[in-house]
């Protein structure tokens, strides 16, 4: 009998194509007509009640905003709900013995069903930022010739014309604000793999989504217990209160350093070394999240 | 291996893992604050006053979309004239964005027009009350100003407001804080050319009604007149001839009359209205009697 | 390994145990059972509900990890991969993912197994032809009957061409029809050399196409051996005429008590419901066509 290897690139791609259909299968890409509504929705938002550039500037931000909240909205609600549903659905439907009974390690399948939510979470995201990024460009063109034409008749030189049109491009489409979705990425395979995990001991669904929801939650305010703890630490202090925030800082992820669209709506940039930093603490959470449900389901009785 | 064993092993793994990972997050995360791509974190004070808001204000974008939100609530107050509700609402909102501009702005704006002048003009208040709470509203502007600055260093909008602010007639009038501030905006600031130019034209404007810099103000207005024709506006023009006669300005080489105005009738017309403006600040010294020369010379 | 001498099946003093509700003392689903299944064989496990069938087939399969004892498919540790290699499941109530027609639900397995390209394509249309579901291979497992569903639990388990072939109920909802034609595929099985390791209920069934028993009751394997070891009794001879007439059947009586024997029974022997059954259904199936 020939060795079956630990980890198949193929057989995790099967698994995660098929992972991929049944989800979609389940018509989920219809959130997609939601999210056309809000961000059509959001470019009426007029806030211009300074009526000067950065007014314009701000109806920007806020079209990137009610955007960016319905790309975090959405591709979490399915990166969580997607994972949660996926293993106990298959151990209740008894189809994972189906899969295991084939030279499938354990390894594999969990890796394919994770990779297949991450697939279609991603897929959801492009079509998402595509049509995000169209909206958002014609508003900013739009805008651009509206303040164009004020400014010549205010008899403005060409110069200030031109310094007014980068800024109001400024708040447009740019590469940081691709940035800004690759970090929405981040964060939706971050909670798939803490899914992924909780599913792998949790009797149900509903339990899934709690706890994930609780760790995520816990995860927005890790930093501040990290502050806290690194700061009373420096000082000497010790208390039952810095013990529980170190515990908190040590146990749960940082979900604000994946936070950085706050920054992009701002118009702020987003080198390529920070990214790649917030694109490794991205990733190494979800591996470790994915090695520790490896641990829990190997020898899983089903 | 029991199931609780199991997941003894799992926090376990996952504490070191969160021991290992907590100097690179440190680092990062303060590096992501410093480059105003995260806000800063609530302290207790401030996250015990937004409450839940706070809470889920990190995740998903919602910071920028709850202060947007409460930012719109003070066209409410504005309208109802309630003041301290504008007041706290602004706060919250500067606290959920505070590395955008436009709210600041727009909360020093509220303040420093808005509320001064509607206590200023509020009736049911005894005379010195309504300045004295016109005056407070107008500081408490600026410290929004200052404090947007201090959030938003590179922001040169906020700097020229405040500015504008304490160069307003219907405000306190206080140029030798216009001049600091523009000072400070041309040192710290990157600023494009036009950019540049325009704020050292405010600042000649202002050192002009500083009576201690006058000597400044000429010296930075023949600058600005050397530097470009484009920079000769009439009200650089008028400022200059009016420096030239002041008796605290040191001029080495004055600027001929024919090189200030194209004709005598133009130099005529651009002092006279350089006289007949109500700002009292402008040094006037020797062009009321130029003027007087120049039109008997006509009249003759 | 599978040379000779290697069983398919080897299970020795296999326990399993799970803890009960309030974990005070564990409940032993399987109670040191052992078993040896040749390659070529077809072993049943029979019991009644709860015995521990199915307990044991999971350990078999890595499902679920022995408390004590061994299990090995082919010389192989069943809690390695490698085991399931050339294993094919069908589960009791199979059910596959409702999103995929029969064709792709193949596919899927079949890819898992390592197959693909025209290999997979031929496979997966003889098996569809097999199991008799060309009508319906394009229609999605949602709308397929218990009966339809078992066949493709069939088909997935075949897809890899395995040597050992375990099936829980296979016979479990399906019509005297397709219960006759999984018994000749079992048949056709054997003769290819593949070892079959069945659960049934059906103990018609069972004694029809097994080699080899195996009784467990409360997780105790109380009795196996060969059917016809098992099955036969000893006392009595069995013997079937045609044509005779009651003259010569009383001469048969006398001769038997001659020998020192007793006529136990006589008269006309009954055909089985199920035979009689596929009759009609051929018959029908003829008028209609």
């Amino acid at each position: 009998m020939s060795k079956i290897g630990f980890i198949s690139a193929t057989r995790i791609s099967v698994i995660a194509g098929h992972t991929f259909t049944q989800l979609v299968r389940m018509k989920v890409f219809y959130f997609l007509v939601v999210f056309a509504v809000i961000v059509l929705g959001s470019q009426f938002v007029d806030m211009s009640t300074l009526g000067a550039v950065t007014a314009v500037e701000q109806n920007l931000r806020v079209m990137k905003g009610a955007g960016f909240f319905a790309m975090n909205m959405f591709s979490v609600i399915l990166a969580l709900s997607a994972t949660a549903l996926l293993l106990p659905k298959d151990i209740e439907d008894r189809t994972l013995y189906t899969i295991l009974c084939k030279p499938v390690p354990r390894l594999d399948y969990l890796i394919g069903k994770l990779l297949g939510v991450i697939s279609l979470v991603t897929v959801g995201l492009l079509v998402m930022d595509g049509l995000f990024c169209l909206i958002l460009n014609i508003r900013v063109e739009a805008m651009v010739a509206e303040q164009a034409d004020l400014l010549t008749r205010m008899g403005r030189s060409v110069e200030v014309i031109e310094t007014h049109a980068a800024a109001i491009r400024d708040q447009g489409v740019t590469w940081s604000l691709q940035a800004g979705v690759i970090a929405v990425l981040l964060k939706a395979i971050v909670v798939a793999s803490i899914a992924l995990l909780v599913s792998t001991f949790s009797t149900s669904t509903i339990f899934t989504i709690i706890i994930t929801v609780v760790v995520v939650l816990i995860g927005l305010i890790q930093a501040e217990a990290r502050d806290y703890f690194l700061q009373q630490q420096s000082l000497g202090m010790s208390s039952p209160m810095l013990e529980m925030t170190r515990w908190v800082s040590l146990l749960f992820p940082d979900f604000k350093l994946l936070g950085i669209e706050d920054g992009v709506i701002n118009g702020e940039r987003v080198s390529l070394s920070l990214l790649g930093r917030v694109s490794l603490a991205g990733v190494l959470y979800a591996a470790i999240y994915t090695v520790l449900s490896w641990f829990v389901f190997r020898r899983k009785e089903l | 291996m029991s199931l609780a064993l199991k997941l003894l092993v799992v926090l376990a793994v996952l504490a070191c893992f969160g021991w290992l990972r907590m100097p690179f997050e440190q680092r990062l995360s303060q590096e992501l604050t410093e480059s105003h791509l995260l806000s800063p974190s609530f302290d207790r004070e401030s996250r015990a006053g937004l409450s839940q808001k706070g809470f889920v204000a990190s995740f998903g974008s919602l910071r920028p979309m709850l202060a947007a939100f409460t930012a719109l609530s003070t066209t409410k107050s504005h309208g109802n004239s309630d003041w301290e509700s504008l007041e706290q609402a602004l706060e919250t909102t500067v606290l959920l964005d505070p590395y955008n501009a436009y709210y600041w702005d727009l909360g020093a704006w509220h303040l420093a027009y808005n509320a001064s002048t509607s206590s200023l003009e509020n009736d049911a208040l005894a005379p010195l009350q309504r300045k004295a709470l016109f005056e407070q509203y107008i500081h408490k502007g600026d410290t929004l100003y200052a404090r947007g600055i201090a959030a938003r260093p590179r922001d040169v909008h906020l700097r020229l407001e405040r500015a504008r602010l304490w160069s307003s007639r219907h405000k306190i009038e206080d140029y030798p804080k216009v001049a600091q501030i523009l000072q400070t905006t041309l040192a710290e600031c990157e600023l494009s050319s036009i950019q540049r130019s325009r704020i050292r034209g405010d600042l000649f404007y202002t050192l002009l009604r500083i009576p201690e810099r006058v000597n400044d103000a000429y010296v930075l207005g023949r600058e600005l007149y050397d530097a470009s024709p484009t920079n000769r506006f009439p009200s650089l023009l008028n400022g200059l001839c009016a420096l030239q006669m002041h008796p605290r300005v040191t001029v080495d080489k004055p600027l001929a009359m024919s090189q200030l105005y194209s004709s005598r009738s133009e130099a005529l017309k651009n002092l006279g209205n350089y006289l007949n403006d109500s700002d009292t600040h402008k040094p006037r010294y020797g062009v009321e009697g130029l003027v007087k020369r120049m039109r008997s010379v006509d009249g003759n | 390994m599978t040379g000779k001498g290697v069983a398919a099946v080897e299970i020795v003093d296999l326990v399993k145990e799970y803890p009960s509700s309030f974990r005070r003392k564990m409940f032993r689903a399987v109670d040191e059972v052992s078993l040896r299944i040749e390659p070529g064989e077809v072993y049943g496990l029979i019991g009644p509900n709860g015995s521990g069938k199915s307990t044991t087939m999971k350990a078999l399969l890595g499902l679920v990890a022995p408390t004590s004892g061994l299990c090995k498919v082919f010389g192989c540790d069943s809690m390695k991969v490698d085991a399931r290699q050339h294993v094919g499941f069908l589960p009791e109530n199979p059910y596959f993912y409702k999103h995929q027609t029969a064709e792709e639900t193949l596919k899927f397995y079949g890819r898992l197994c390592g197959m693909r390209g025209k290999q997979l394509a031929m496979r997966i249309d003889a098996l569809i032809e097999l199991v008799s579901l060309q009508d319906a291979r394009k229609r999605r497992l949602g709308g397929y009957s218990k009966g339809m569903l078992q066949r493709v639990g069939l088909a997935q388990a075949m897809i890899q061409e395995p040597q050992l072939l375990v099936l829980d109920e296979p016979t479990a909802g399906v019509d005297p029809v397709g219960s006759r034609q999984i018994r000749d595929l079992i048949f056709q099985l054997k003769e290819q050399g593949v070892t079959v390791f069945l659960c049934s209920h059906l103990l018609e069934q069972v004694q029809e196409v097994c080699d080899k028993v195996g009784i467990i009751f409360n997780g105790k394997m109380v009795q196996q051996g060969s059917l016809s070891e098992l099955t036969s009794v000893d006392s009595h001879t069995e013997i079937l005429v045609e044509d005779m007439d009651e003259v010569t059947l009383e001469k048969v009586r006398e001769v038997i008590e001659q020998g020192g024997g007793e006529l136990l029974a006589s008269g006309a022997p009954r055909r089985s419901l199920e035979n009689l059954f596929i009759e009609i259904a051929n018959q029908c199936g003829e008028e209609a066509r």
